[in-house]
């Protein structure tokens, strides 16, 4: 179905999204569970927050699924 | 049912001689969201608690301290009668109090004996092991004792000092106790040493006798102690069994006096009359007017008055961006929603209740959230599961309101599921669609439902397709020329509810700016977005294809022109309403629309971790008697995680998604919940 360097160019296109959201979400995620703990209403607030680094994954899974059928 | 209850802003005038009996009416009625008095000036102050307020804040201090020793939990079915409530507490809350206070007082101090006691016998193990009593080691005039552990051979080291020395010594845990005795002259030298060679000094005992003796007395102490405890406690239980219903029914009868009693602190009151402002729901207010002019003998005004629009804190400021206008009334909102739709609003209060003059999105969030749950999870079996478990948790949580509203969430949300496993032909990640060859495919090659799908569907220009559709396979047309949808278009597909989804949230957005700002800030901040997104999605369709299939460019194509222009004049109204700031947001037409194709990795994820569960049962299964074993072990530990991920992810998923794609479009939240002057009882009645 794919071959060889499409399936690593596939990987490296999942994984280093990940770990860039990762590093990106990591930080925000203590922030927001701090927020939280202080006050519940920040909740929806942070679950926005969260969100913005999440964005890069999914780019990157994007990129993956494009790669592996339209390659 | 898209907007907030309406309400109407309430003006109250009265005598301060019905003053007690229009607290008392509007308490019962339970109608009024009071706004409390806060500019005082030279006629109106605020007004002052009445007479009763200071004994019954002290009665509900005792009892609430009660109900925290006693540890009462608040989810008791009962009601009782309020007259006989009353009764109680006159009879019982003093005498209660000074039990409670006794035992709770007798309780620590055990508590703290029992800690010292096990201090103590942790003291005595150095003593033990040396074997000597602990009283002949200290009080000597002359000469010095040191009595510690250490891990090195000090003998050497005391010997370099003084020969004129006793010592003792025994294993102890890892090194060695020891008690030493030398003359008082050479004590500080013999304390340095012992210092340099890691001496712990133990703590001294003042418990005198043979260390056995004084352990066994330290352990019935301790184990009478403990008894008594135990027996302390359960009396803490059994007052608390008795007196729940009397604590809670109380607490609660007490709580509606004390509001009522301090309800002219928010009042505004001059010498001889009160003036209460506050918001009534619309439907209410002639309920509310007739009840109060009744009890009151027509001795009270009550009026609607004309609510001042105001810009909302941290709105965009009218004197820095000249065509914003602000018409916002910052009322308390009540959700008006029909009663199936109540557990959803507790979602939309996570993020924030809808401003008053805001879209309240209750009935889409519950519309489009369970499909977008059923979507991502898609799978009979699981969805089955979820559904028995969540009614099975419904059971055992009857009395807590919080779980009951998530549990009815996911119900629909199990239902939403079955109902895609049914259209991907997923069963615990086996493809229930695939007809037995072999003993193979279908349900573990046991059960297939092939004869359930249809094999070519025709729905007017679409066909012939077929069902189920792949979530693992690529797709495309299959020998019979039939078209079968696959991961492809799948992505494609949940691209377009992204941008429906968006659009929707474009729309509302629209009707809030025109309600709040005016037409103008509408088209601006909202018009411009809209027009942007579709003019991106008209160019992507052609450009798209193009680029696939190596085709050639036609730069007036129709659908690529009307693309073009629909963006650009959303370009420049961008431009004209939120200046070139406005730009720097132009990647979030891309990273929203694709945002949503989370829809189908998430599934797919969860698909994945099935169908490697079902290929490693497969493998093990043809392994022999342990082979099955294996399987049996590998098959439940591996659905059970997937089954948790699987509840939890796409919940996680659909609610970002309307978080944050959805809400950002339209939803700003923060609104004023409404909070009506007066009690829902639980535990009393009339």
């Amino acid at each position: 179905m794919v071959d060889a360097i499409t399936a690593i160019g596939i990987g490296l296109a999942v994984g280093l999204a990940g770990i860039g959201t990762g590093l990106a979400q990591g930080p925000v995620g203590a922030g927001v569970v701090g927020a939280v703990a202080e006050d519940r209403s920040f909740l929806g607030m942070g679950f926005v927050l969260m969100a913005f680094s999440e964005t890069v994954v999914i780019f990157g899974m994007l990129f993956g699924l494009l790669l592996m059928f339209m390659a | 049912m898209l907007e907030p209850q309406r309400m109407d802003r309430v003006l109250i005038v009265g005598t301060k001689d019905v003053m007690e009996t229009t607290i008392n009416a509007l308490h019962d009625l339970n109608l009024l969201h009071v706004e409390d008095y806060i500019a005082e000036d030279e006629y109106f102050r605020i007004g002052k608690p009445l007479k009763t307020a200071t004994p019954l804040s002290e009665k509900l201090l005792k009892l609430r301290s009660i109900k925290s020793y006693l540890g009462t939990k608040d989810v008791i079915p009962i009601r009782e009668k309020q007259d006989k409530v009353l009764k109680e507490l006159e009879a019982n809350l003093g005498s209660l109090e000074q039990t409670v206070t006794k035992k709770t007082s007798e309780k620590s101090a055990l508590e703290s004996e029992i800690k010292e006691l096990e201090h103590k016998s942790e003291v005595l193990k150095p003593y033990e092991a040396l074997g000597v009593r602990p009283e002949l080691l200290s009080g000597y005039e002359s000469v010095a004792v040191f009595t510690g552990t250490t891990t090195t051979d000090i003998e050497p080291i005391i010997k370099g000092i003084t020969n004129d020395y006793e010592l003792f010594s025994a294993p102890y845990e890892k090194g060695t106790v020891i008690s030493l005795i030398v003359p008082k002259d050479v004590a500080d030298r013999a304390s340095e040493a012992l210092m340099k060679s890691n001496f712990v000094e133990a703590e001294q005992l003042r418990e005198s006798g043979e260390p056995a003796d004084i352990r066994k007395s330290l352990e019935t102490k301790k184990a009478e102690d403990e008894d008594r405890l135990k027996t302390v406690n359960s009396e803490l239980g059994e007052l608390n069994e008795k007196y729940a219903r009397f604590i809670v029914s109380s607490e609660e009868l007490l709580n509606i006096d004390t509001e009522k009693a301090e309800a002219p602190l928010r009042f505004a009151t001059s010498e001889n009359t009160f003036v209460v402002e506050g918001w009534v729901p619309r439907p209410n207010f002639d309920e509310l007017k007739t009840a109060l002019e009744k009890i009151t003998n027509d001795s009270i005004y009550v009026t609607k008055i004309e609510p001042m629009p105001e810009a909302y804190k941290g709105e965009v400021d009218a004197a820095l961006d000249k065509h914003v206008k602000h018409h916002e009334i910052n009322a308390p909102v009540k959700y008006n929603n029909p009663n199936l739709i109540n557990p959803i609003e507790a979602l939309v209060d996570v993020f924030g209740r809808p401003r008053y003059d805001e879209v309240d999105p209750t009935i889409l969030f519950a519309i489009v959230f369970p499909l977008f749950y059923g979507f991502i999870l898609g799978d009979v079996a699981y969805g089955l599961l979820i559904l028995i478990l969540t009614l099975i948790v419904k059971q055992k949580l009857k009395y807590n309101e919080g779980w009951q509203l998530l549990l009815n969430i996911m119900i629909v949300c199990s239902l939403s599921s079955i109902f895609f496993g049914f259209l991907f032909g997923e069963f615990l990640g086996f493809s229930m669609a695939e007809p037995i060859v072999n003993g193979q495919g279908g349900i573990m090659g046991i059960v297939s439902l092939s004869h359930l799908y249809p094999h070519s569907i025709t729905i007017g220009p679409i066909g012939p397709f077929k069902l189920p559709f792949e979530r693992l396979q690529p797709g495309g047309f299959d020998s019979d020329g039939v078209y079968v949808f696959g991961i492809k278009d799948l992505l494609v597909f949940t691209c377009i509810v992204g941008v429906c989804h968006l659009m929707l949230g474009h729309a509302l957005g629209f009707r809030n700016e025109l309600k709040q700002h005016g037409l103008k800030t509408a088209v601006l901040h909202k018009v411009s977005w809209a027009s942007m997104l579709m003019g991106g999605v008209a160019m992507v369709w052609y450009i798209f294809p193009v680029l696939m299939t190596h085709g050639s460019w036609n730069l007036f194509d129709p659908l690529l022109l009307i693309g073009a222009v629909l963006f650009i004049i959303g370009f420049i109204l961008l431009q004209l309403g939120e200046g070139w700031m406005g730009t720097l947001e132009l990647t979030s037409l891309v990273s929203n629309v694709f945002s949503y194709t989370r829809l189908l990795a998430v599934g797919l994820s969860s698909v994945g971790i099935a169908f490697a569960i079902n290929t490693i049962i497969h493998m093990l299964g043809g392994a022999g008697a342990i082979g099955l074993i294996g399987a049996a072990i590998v098959f439940l530990i591996g659905h059970t995680v997937n089954l948790v991920i699987g509840i939890y992810a796409p919940f996680i998923q659909s609610l970002r998604l309307h978080y944050v794609e959805f809400f950002q479009k339209f939803y700003k939240g923060g609104g004023r919940i409404y909070d009506p002057f007066g009690y829902n009882r639980r535990y009393t009645e009339d």
